[in-house]
């Protein structure tokens, strides 16, 4: 469609950076409203009129994105951008966005709200370079401004304890696995002597497996891992979820994941494409795919055994977020080239159901409830809408037709059983997803049963709830369903840009 | 006779009057039962024009009716009528309006009642005149229904364990049997008797089980062995061959007396019918190989059933037991055929005349037992409760009308010649003589402890000193006598020509012992 | 609709469920295949091309019979709940979305949306199970749920394995059945499928789900799920193992008709211990449902007409079993235990109720004249000459099914006379026009099918000469 870009101005880096500049200027645009705002800052009006202002900033840079954004690389070949990041970054943008309306619907505010719509848009614009990154110094540069951001977006809250234990514990996690991602790439560019992962791919290519290599390659995995709530890496999920406000919340659940998803496959595959190996039922070769096997076996059996006990929502959607994980790595190991647009589709999709989930837990929240089963019911009979928003967001995320998380799951599946020298070359691990599913199936009936059966109907409090979340849920709930039945425009266009 | 089929007509007739009067109101209808004994009157009258128009030409089987009914099981609607089923349908013309009428007086939910002998009729019926196993089958389970009803809701005390007695053994013993024609119709394809006997005869019938039943590398002959094993054992439990007679005796007790007519007199018969039209002419040469086991236990059964009448109090179950012994003599004879003849003869002649004994007693036992169990009926109603046998005497002198034409049907069953009990019997022994000395000789003990017995009780209930009950004891009434005369007469008349009946079977039997000439 | 007016979601699903019953039997009449192509097409239309999926409609005589009992079984069970107050309007709502899924199971050629259909019908089962059954009904429906939630997953293997292995082209099974799967990728894919569909149809050993989820399941939604939804395991392990994997069905038939046989007797021998009403026909149920595994694997023309003959025999007699027993009985005595119900007279009270108890039992049982004895006779008859032994099980089985099906019917309607002591109860109401109606349809279904079976098998017997079967018989008969 439009012709390649080879950068040598700022002109050229501009317009390839299109979306992201926008956001950085929406940030500061904020922040200097919030400062001539200084004391309204803290009620609802001024809040929703900065985060007006946040929203229109990422819908032009969503639409940048989707009309004019040009096609290249930045020099040295640091940043990259493709058909496929167009609508990765678009699923961000999309997901944020999101997440901001979620913003919207708060009826009570925090102070020093200039600074939280900046550091949202600055997460987003780590996440969207974090997607374009082609180079190991970008990947870690844009990882740390994300990660940043959200450690302390997660305990903005700064009134409760527990909200700062937990972004604190966050923090810790995060430099730690921070420090393992920087060291393995220092490895890698120790054995490799390059940084940009063609670079990289090529160099290996004439060399044998290196110890050295393997160590970079966990060590750098390990950080990855983190980002993404894979098992063993998780323990932080549960108790931010539980504890952020909820539209930070949303926004790691669903855009972050999409983009660290995005960048290990480009990191995996790109860089170290040869020594992936094999763990295919009758041709086991060794190679970062079986680490990853056992990352995705961890995250799926952890994640789902462990929701199970939960009583508390949101830690259970942590849980299940880190089954999800599992699920998506399916798709990283496969060799075939539908692999990374079945796991982008499959984030994205399972990105908008949650925040929808987390519109549904605000509601609660703020109709006096705690985010746990006992709040649930009887909610039949307090608001139908919500039970049926409920119903279908969480039959989306368990994976039963007609909703789209029942497609995006078997696109990943079909990915990974197909395309390679071997046909059927992932089957045990698509028998454990499937398995898994079935564990996960129980603990979201429980909430679905909570929702329509207990409780008796006599006292119906019904809920409050303002337009702002109706819509977002709304929109949400209508996502899933259209496009669990209408799939094939988006999922066409996402598998034709993987495919170049 | 046009072109009618008259045979679904007298299938069917009772059987659908039948199945309307199940869902009568019992106190609305209570002229039901005239129109019922109409219709049962009617579909015996047909059915004696048809068996007498049958055997004017009886090589040929009469009235054949086929249409194409389930033809991936490879069945159709085929009924026909030749010697044999002429004779059972002539034997059910005679019995079932006697029974009817003889339930007259029956006190409680008549339309039902006479709806199950109706439905009862139609199916014997269809049981007798079937061509092929599906139908026969069908027209058998039927039957069952409303007979353990019969016994169940209008049965003396006991009769809820003695029905469902009744119901389980005949239910397991069609299952056998299903089972194992099953295996035969997988084998050859059809379920029709005459195609089936066929391929027995052109010694087919092994290869064919052999090739399509898949039974890992049993020997053929085990496996023959079980089919036939099955298809027997279904059939035996029904005759009642003992060691599976033990339903019977209850049955029959607890029963009341009409319907025990129709048990003893005809039910008893589709076991016996069953065995003469699937067993023989398809498993000929499995029957030698069995002969010698099976014949032994027939021979006890004849002797123990005996003596256990001679042991009843009750005379009704001295009668049950009787009807185990008379049926044995058929079994006996039946088995008898199984001997190997290689040509010979005279063995084949003795092999006809056990055959025809059998069908002819097969006939005579019916009429016999069917009219011994009315008196026991006519004699419980008078006396207001079970009869036995040592409690009344001398009755000879207030009912010598009852004590008379009775004490002809207990000689008749005894064997008395002149009178029809005594040619079949007669012809059995004869040929069982010649074919298996040894259990004829044991046999004979049998009959004559039946004498025994059966003289015992006319003396002690009708002879001898008057006892208590002998002052308000009605002789026959006028109905009694109607009913039961042309029965009596008919023992004669077939005591001294029995040719009346054995022309119309002639040609069943060559064609049945020319298969078992071997 | 408004949860205070159940009359109106009553008599809206009444009418839904009879109009599409209609057109159900309508279009099973004028069913009439095209040049020995027995795949009639209703509509496709390209869904998702990328994936290879198409909406993709069709029916052959297969489809047509069960599309027929659907319709039958679906009318009944509406009238028998017509007695759910609480919450009708969402148990119609379930009940309906249950009774669309499984028509599109059976109407789908195109093996995604087969799947798709087969999921959908999965939650509401969960929520009528949960909301408005009987004993221990949370864990009966998670149970039920999971059980077929893992079947159904286990199938999905089977069809996305197929769909790669074939190039990914089309979920189309016309298609799919086109490519030849190499020996060894059947010798496993079978089972994996195959095991997948028929858990749901209640295969022993992985049929414990059944008795519990029905029993705890209120009246019409065990009426629906032991008569027809458990047809959709067998429907389905017909529609794909079998035909895309004959080569497979021939390898494991023998160790899996077994199992299926072993179910016959088994369930049979349990129903004869019970001392519920409700579990004497739960299990009933799985022992007839062998009855039909053993017809399928049989794979000879006779076990296979035999084995849809006895879905849709069985569909009919389940739903009337269950209807006498949930509706009939138990709503109005409110007691399931055997004991208890011999003291209540209940055949004394209930005339109308014991004469169809007595003639659902007899047709269960295989009393000729009803559907169930021709049905019997085809699977026995096929059985025989694949697997004697096994169809002497099956026998066996017949025997015991007369055991415990007289059992429960004396005990209940006719108890002896010793056991009668009237007990001084409220005395139970009569029957409802919907009962009675629904006990006649089903009823004369049965008779009409028992006596003039061609009506079904003149459908079910070209669908098997079609390309798509053709290969799974010639595969019995060369063996």
């Amino acid at each position: 469609m439009q012709s390649l870009i080879q950068t040598t101005t700022y002109g050229d880096i501009l317009s390839l950076t299109g979306p992201e500049w926008i956001l950085v200027l929406t940030a500061l645009v904020v922040l200097a409203v919030s400062f001539t705002q200084a004391k309204t800052t803290s009620n609802t009006a001024g809040t929703r009129r900065l985060t007006w202002i946040s929203l229109v900033g990422v819908f032009l840079a969503g639409g940048v994105l989707l009309f004019n954004q040009p096609l290249g690389s930045v020099k040295g070949d640091v940043f990259f951008v493709s058909e496929a990041t167009r609508w990765v970054k678009l699923g961000i943008v999309c997901l944020a966005g999101l997440s901001l309306w979620l913003h919207l619907g708060t009826e009570k505010h925090l102070p020093h709200q200039g600074e939280f719509h900046a550091l949202i848009l600055f997460a987003t614009v780590g996440m969207l370079l974090l997607v374009g990154a082609d180079h190991l110094i970008m990947i870690f540069i844009a990882l740390e401004l994300t990660a940043l951001s959200l450690y302390v977006l997660a305990g903005f809250e700064k009134s409760k304890s527990i909200c700062t234990q937990t972004a604190f514990k966050y923090f810790l996690i995060g430099g730690v696995s921070a420090a393992f991602l920087l060291y393995g790439f220092s490895l890698i560019y120790g054995v490799t002597g390059h940084m940009q992962l063609t670079d990289i791919q090529v160099n290996l290519a004439s060399k044998s497996t290196d110890p050295l290599l393997a160590l970079g390659l966990i060590m750098a995995l390990a950080g990855f891992g983190f980002k993404i709530a894979a098992a063993p890496f998780h323990m932080w999920a549960p108790d931010v979820y539980q504890t952020a406000p909820t539209p930070v919340a949303s926004l790691i659940a669903s855009a972050s994941k999409v983009a660290g998803f995005f960048v290990l496959g480009r990191f995996l595959w790109e860089g170290f494409g040869q020594h992936a190996g094999s763990i295919q039922v009758t041709h086991w070769t060794s190679g970062w795919i079986g680490i990853i096997g056992l990352l995705a076996c961890l995250s799926m059996v952890i994640g789902n055994f462990a929701a199970l006990k939960q009583i508390n929502l949101r830690r259970l959607l942590a849980y299940s977020a880190v089954a999800h994980s599992g699920y998506a790595l399916l798709g990283i190991a496969s060799p075939s080239t539908l692999g990374p647009a079945s796991v982008s589709f499959y984030m994205m999709t399972y990105g908008i159901s949650i925040v929808g989930m987390f519109g549904l837990l605000q509601i609660l929240e703020q109709n006096g409830h705690a985010s746990d089963f006992k709040s649930l019911e009887s909610l039949r009979f307090r608001s139908g809408w919500m039970t049926a928003c409920l119903t279908i967001l969480i039959l989306s995320m368990a994976g039963i037709p007609p909703m789209v998380g029942f497609l995006a799951k078997f696109n990943l599946f079909i990915a990974a059983l197909k395309g390679s020298s071997q046909p059927l070359g992932l089957i045990l691990l698509v028998v454990l997803a499937l398995g898994a599913s079935a564990v996960s199936l129980y603990y979201y009936l429980k909430i679905l049963k909570a929702a329509f059966c207990k409780g008796d109907c006599d006292q119906p409090a019904s809920m409050t709830i303002n337009a702002y979340q109706f819509t977002l849920v709304s929109l949400t709930v209508a996502g899933v369903l259209l496009l669990g039945l209408f799939p094939e425009p988006i999922l066409s266009r996402l598998t034709n840009a993987f495919g170049i | 006779m046009t072109s009618l089929p008259w045979l679904s007509i007298v299938i069917w007739m009772p059987l659908i009057t039948g199945i309307i009067f199940l869902f009568l109101h019992p106190k609305k209808n209570l002229k039901a039962r005239h129109v019922g004994l109409g219709i049962s009157l009617l579909t015996s009258i047909i059915s004696v024009i048809l068996w007498v128009v049958g055997r004017a030409d009886a090589s040929v089987p009469a009235f054949e009716e086929r249409f194409t009914w389930i033809p991936t099981l490879g069945v159709d609607y085929a009924l026909s009528m030749d010697g044999l089923s002429g004779l059972m349908v002539l034997l059910t013309a005679l019995i079932m309006p006697f029974a009817y009428a003889a339930s007259w007086k029956i006190d409680h939910d008549e339309p039902r009642y006479f709806g199950c002998l109706l439905v009862i009729h139609g199916s014997l019926l269809g049981v007798f005149t079937a061509s092929n196993f599906f139908l026969w089958f069908f027209f058998y389970e039927i039957s069952l229904v409303p007979a353990f009803f019969l016994v169940r809701l209008w049965g003396s005390p006991g009769k809820d364990r003695s029905s469902l007695r009744f119901f389980v053994y005949s239910m397991v013993g069609s299952i056998v049997l299903l089972l194992g024609f099953l295996a035969l119709a997988s084998a050859t394809g059809s379920f029709e008797f005459a195609e089936i006997a066929e391929q027995s005869q052109n010694g087919n019938l092994a290869n064919l089980i052999g090739s399509n039943l898949g039974w890992f590398d049993m020997p053929l002959g085990w496996l023959c062995a079980i089919i036939l094993g099955l298809i027997f054992l279904g059939l035996a439990i029904k005759v009642p061959w003992m060691p599976f007679h033990a339903w019977l005796p209850d049955t029959y007790d607890h029963a009341p007396s009409p319907v025990t007519m129709v048990l003893t007199g005809l039910m008893s018969k589709m076991g016996l019918y069953g065995l003469i039209r699937m067993g023989l002419p398809m498993f000929p040469y499995a029957l030698p190989k069995i002969l010698l086991p099976l014949m032994l236990i027939t021979v006890i059964g004849i002797i123990y059933s005996a003596f256990a009448a001679m042991g009843q109090r009750s005379i009704k179950r001295m009668f049950a037991y009787s009807s185990i012994n008379h049926l044995g003599y058929c079994m006996m004879g039946l088995l008898a055929l199984g001997v190997v003849t290689n040509g010979n003869m005279n063995l084949a002649i003795q092999k006809t005349s056990v055959l025809a004994g059998i069908m002819l007693q097969m006939f005579a036992h019916g009429i016999i037992a069917s009219v011994l169990f009315y008196f026991v009926g006519a004699m419980e109603h008078r006396l207001g409760k079970k009869v036995m046998i040592d409690e009344h005497g001398g009755l000879r002198t207030v009912a010598p009308l009852m004590a008379g034409t009775m004490g002809l049907a207990v000689f008749a069953s005894v064997g008395l010649p002149g009178l029809n009990g005594f040619v079949g019997e007669f012809l059995i022994f004869k040929g069982v003589f010649g074919l298996v000395p040894w259990a004829a000789c044991i046999a004979v003990f049998g009959l004559l402890i039946t004498a025994v017995f059966l003289l015992r009780f006319l003396q002690a209930v009708f002879q001898g000193p008057a006892g208590k009950s002998a002052a308000t004891f009605k002789d026959l009434s006028l109905l009694d006598a109607i009913l039961v005369s042309p029965f009596i007469v008919m023992m004669v008349v077939l005591g001294f020509f029995p040719h009346l009946l054995l022309n119309g079977l002639n040609p069943v039997i060559n064609q049945i012992i020319s298969a078992m000439h071997f | 609709m408004p949860a205070k007016r159940p009359d109106l979601s009553r008599r809206l699903a009444l009418v839904g469920t009879l109009i599409s019953a209609l057109i159900a039997l309508v279009c099973a009449a004028t069913y009439s295949p095209v040049d020995g192509n027995s795949v009639v097409d209703i509509t496709k239309w390209n869904w998702i091309p990328s994936l290879g999926i198409s909406y993709y409609l069709a029916a052959d005589g297969i489809s047509m019979v069960m599309v027929a009992l659907t319709g039958i079984a679906s009318v009944a069970a509406v009238l028998f709940s017509w007695n759910i107050e609480e919450r009708a309007n969402e148990f119609f709502g379930f009940f309906l979305t249950l009774i669309g899924g499984v028509y599109g199971v059976f109407i789908s050629f195109d093996l995604f949306l087969l799947f798709v259909f087969y999921e959908i019908a999965i939650i509401p089962k969960y929520f009528l199970i949960a909301l408005w059954g009987s004993t221990r009904k949370s864990y009966a429906a998670m149970k039920l749920v999971l059980y077929s939630f893992v079947g159904s997953s286990m199938a999905l293997i089977g069809i996305m394995a197929a769909f790669v292995v074939s190039g990914s082209v089309s979920f189309d099974l016309q298609q799919l059945i086109l490519h030849p799967y190499a020996p060894e990728f059947q010798r496993w894919a079978f089972p994996v499928t195959f095991i997948g569909f028929v858990i749901l149809a209640g295969l022993w050993p992985f049929h414990t789900w059944a008795p519990t989820g029905h029993v705890a399941a209120p009246t019409g939604a065990s009426m629906l799920l032991a008569g027809v939804v458990m047809k959709l395991g067998a429907y389905g392990a017909l529609r794909v193992p079998m035909t895309l994997f004959p080569m497979g069905a021939s390898i494991w038939r023998e160790e899996i008709a077994l199992l299926a046989a072993i179910g016959i007797v088994a369930g049979a021998l349990v129903a004869l211990v019970q001392n519920d009403f409700k579990f004497i026909i739960g299990y009933s149920s799985v022992s007839h449902m062998g009855f039909v595994l053993l017809g399928l694997l049989a794979t000879t023309e006779t076990g296979l007409n035999g084995a849809v003959l006895q879905m849709f025999s069985h569909g009919i007699l389940a739903g009337l079993l269950f209807a006498v027993v949930g509706r009939m009985v138990y709503s109005r005595t409110h007691t399931r235990d055997l004991s208890k119900l011999e003291t209540m007279q209940v055949g004394k009270q209930l005339p109308f109720a014991a004469t169809i108890f007595l003639i659902a039992a007899l047709a269960s049982v295989g009393m000729p004249g009803f559907s169930g004895f021709v049905a019997e006779l085809h699977v026995i008859t096929g059985a025989w000459s694949s697997y004697s032994y096994l169809a002497l099980m099956a026998g066996l089985g017949v025997i015991l099914g007369v055991a415990y099906s007289m059992r429960a019917l004396f005990t209940v309607f006719w108890p002896s006379a010793s056991a009668r002591e009237p007990e001084i109860g409220t005395p139970l109401s009569g029957l409802t026009i919907q009962e009675k109606t629904g006990a006649i349809l089903l009823v004369t279904t049965s008779l009409v099918i028992g006596i003039y079976p061609r009506l079904l098998l003149d459908i079910i017997a070209p669908s098997l000469q079609s390309p798509l079967l053709k290969p799974l018989l010639d595969q019995s008969s060369t063996l």
